[in-house]
């Protein structure tokens, strides 16, 4: 059973460090998947070295947790996913944002699915 | 029938909008809405529901048989009355359905500008009375109410719609229904059935003025037949077994029917719309329940007949009658956007928080809500292609007759093409009240684009638009495109039932858009196509978001102005006891391990 969902959490663990290699070998079309035109100067350089971050942090967190057996590397992964989820609703409700519910579904998804996998883990050790 | 209208003179207090220096009888006129009716809802347009003074009203005057108008009800209503292009006036879409980053242009708010004039304020300041009964939704602050927008008294439901039996909202997203009577919260008698209502409020109104020699416009528009779809036993009584052999068999009489009467061409056929479900694999129950959605349906137009017959007798009574001039017509096509079931388990505990039912016995009546399904929307568009929120036929034609004084020929019918548009500066050419210029109350308001269509009501068929390039017509809704000039018309439907693709029609012969003639004739597309292009900088179109979606729209709308503040408290009061938790249940932690 830890074996399947250690399986499950490295997908999105994937998906989020393909997409930071994105950010920085084709930030264009990466940034384009989520609604963003690709910005000039400060604003790229802003916008390329934040977003790879955070996509390799997620990633690299999944990564960590289910290679090393230590759960607690999940939580930065699940705050990530859940924070961004939580602050687009915000940017919704207050900053006349688009309700990207295409986005928020699979990022409430992911950080349960987070949660859980390290509530297992901590079973396993 | 003289004494009984005005002879009115150039030394009425005047603004721009007039002015006539010679004496002349100005006509009353009433102008009637329905609301999401189909093409061939009613008799003089092929209907088997029974619409007597309709019928009688397009003896006595001229059927437009290809008249449009806008895909939905605001951007309808807002070019119907000022005669300009709904993006210009303000109303692109409705509120409910505009996405937030479209909100940000003042001419997205989906209420109506305040760089148009009505053509109420027109007639007012030409010395006319004017009353407006029924649905507005046009924007619902002090001075966007119709008593701000050149009504003298009104009575009029601010939302998209609502109960026809009482105040009440028809939809989650609104919190009650807002019905004003001359700028103020106005509460609905308990005897409320919507069309007797409007009709009795707009006979008030005229009757208030009854010794007045000043000429009136009475501005009807109904709740018929929006949804929840409703009306009286009596006449639900009328249409009961009507619809039993189902849309697809409705589609075809109605196709035939039209063609007897010359509404559309004989050459015209009509397409399956892939959302139509096939009658015949449906259980008897499930037959037996769409033929009452149906019936119920036209039960609800036949109600509104007989109230429009109800005026047209009053004003025969009190003798204005012979001086009044009728138009009527349909804000958008028939709507499809009704449950395909609505007696499944989560359809109904959706209609049970708001108090509604979809039992069968009580369809139409108090405390029930109903609709038509795509397949019967399909069927009252019939033989047009599409319906309501779309620009193929089925959601832009719609009926249109005009009649009575000023009128000249009598039962005709006419397939001059015809806009939304044209109605404003048609009723101020009917009325001698002069278009306003570019200015008006000094202030720069946008100029009118609709063009009169006066001249088409002799018995000498008159083309109003010919096929140069001024002469085309585009319009846009939430991405769904088209263009007319001449007998050709180029749409585009951005998602399902559409595919993306530009497709081009000759409406006149093809009103159904059978026969795609964009590899036919690919310069006549490519020439329509740049118009278009030119209409949306015109007209400051803007373009739609990724993966729009109509419906999603208007609920994360409606969530977002009904429970926008309680989300954010909530995710307030969160982000205040996570904390807390998380130290709490460390605290547990170390001292389990300890």
């Amino acid at each position: 059973m830890n074996r399947l969902l250690r399986i499950i959490v490295v997908i999105p663990a994937i998906i989020f460090v393909m997409t930071g290699i994105g950010y920085i070998l084709d930030p264009a079309n990466t940034a384009a998947q989520f609604g963003m035109p690709l910005l000039e100067g400060l604003g790229r350089s802003s916008q390329i070295g934040t977003l790879a971050a955070f996509f390799f942090t997620a990633g690299f967190c999944v990564l960590l947790a289910t290679t090393t057996g230590k759960r607690f590397w999940y939580y930065p992964a699940a705050m990530l996913t859940g924070l961004t989820a939580t602050f687009r609703v915000i940017a919704w409700l207050v900053h006349d944002a688009t309700l990207a519910t295409d986005q928020i579904l699979p990022e409430v998804i992911f950080t349960f699915l987070f949660l859980y996998a390290a509530t297992r883990l901590k079973e396993k050790d | 029938m003289l004494s009984l209208s005005l002879v009115w003179q150039s030394s009425v207090a005047q603004t721009d909008a007039t002015i006539p220096s010679r004496e002349i009888v100005r006509p009353n006129v009433v102008l009637l809405l329905a609301d999401d009716l189909g093409f061939s809802d009613i008799a003089p347009y092929g209907s088997e529901i029974s619409t007597p003074h309709l019928t009688a009203l397009a003896e006595n005057g001229v059927s437009f048989t290809n008249y449009h108008t806008a895909a939905n009800c605001a951007p309808a209503r807002a070019m119907l009355l000022t005669g300009v292009d709904s993006h210009l006036a303000g109303v692109p879409n409705i509120p409910e359905m505009i996405p937030p980053v479209q909100q940000h242009a003042d001419h997205y708010q989906g209420v109506l500008g305040q760089d148009v004039v009505t053509v109420a304020t027109l007639l007012q300041t030409a010395g006319y009375h004017t009353y407006m009964a029924g649905k507005w939704h046009l924007g619902q602050t002090p001075g966007l109410l119709p008593s701000s927008r050149g009504f003298e008294r009104t009575v009029a439901l601010g939302e998209s719609g609502a109960d026809n039996w009482e105040q009440k909202p028809y939809l989650p997203i609104y919190d009650k229904a807002n019905w004003y009577a001359d700028g103020k919260e106005y509460q609905l008698p308990e005897d409320f059935y919507s069309s007797r209502f409007l009709i009795d409020k707009t006979i008030e109104f005229i009757d208030s003025n009854s010794a007045s020699e000043q000429p009136f416009f009475a501005y009807v528009p109904f709740q018929a037949v929006h949804m929840p779809v409703q009306a009286p036993q009596e006449f639900i009584d009328n249409h009961m077994g009507v619809y039993d052999q189902g849309w697809h068999q409705l589609r075809q009489a109605r196709l035939k029917k039209a063609i007897e009467l010359d509404v559309v061409a004989d050459t015209t056929q009509a397409v399956s719309m892939p959302t139509t479900e096939d009658w015949d694999s449906l259980s008897d129950e499930r037959k037996r329940y769409e033929a009452k959605r149906m019936a119920v349906y036209a039960a609800m137009i036949e109600a509104m007949d007989h109230h429009i017959g109800r005026l047209v007798d009053h004003l025969k009574r009190i003798g204005k009658y012979e001086n009044t001039l009728f138009i009527f017509t349909s804000d958008n096509g028939s709507e499809p956007t009704g449950a395909v079931n609505p007696t499944t388990l989560l359809s109904n505990f959706a209609l049970s928080r708001q108090s509604y039912s979809s039992d069968y016995e009580r369809l139409g009546l108090k405390g029930s809500f109903n609709s038509i399904s795509p397949s019967f929307a399909s069927a009252a568009a019939s033989p047009l292609a599409y319906y309501k929120f779309f620009v193929g036929e089925g959601g832009l034609r719609v009926p249109l007759i005009i009649a009575g004084n000023g009128v000249a020929a009598k039962g005709l019918k006419t397939d001059v093409f015809s806009h939304v548009t044209d109605i404003t500066p048609t009723i101020l050419q009917l009325t001698h009240t002069q278009e306003p210029s570019s200015y008006f109350g000094g202030r720069k308001i946008e100029p009118i684009s609709g063009r009169d269509i006066s001249q088409t009501l002799s018995n000498h068929q008159t083309q109003v638009r010919g096929e140069e390039d001024q002469d085309a017509v585009g319009y846009e809704l939430a991405g769904n495109a088209a263009l007319f000039l001449g007998d050709y018309k180029i749409v585009l439907h951005v998602a399902a039932p559409g595919d993306g693709q530009w497709r081009l029609f000759n409406i006149k012969i093809d009103p159904g858009e059978t026969k795609d003639l964009s590899s036919v004739e690919p310069k006549r597309l490519q020439r329509m196509l740049n118009l278009y292009h030119q209409y949306e900088i015109d007209n400051q179109v803007l373009p739609i978001t990724a993966n729009f979606d109509l419906k999603r729209q208007v609920i994360i709308n409606g969530v977002h102005a009904r429970f926008g503040p309680q989300i954010l408290n909530f995710i307030i009061l969160m982000f205040v006891l996570i904390p807390f938790y998380v130290v709490y249940r460390t605290r547990k932690n170390l001292e389990a391990r300890d």
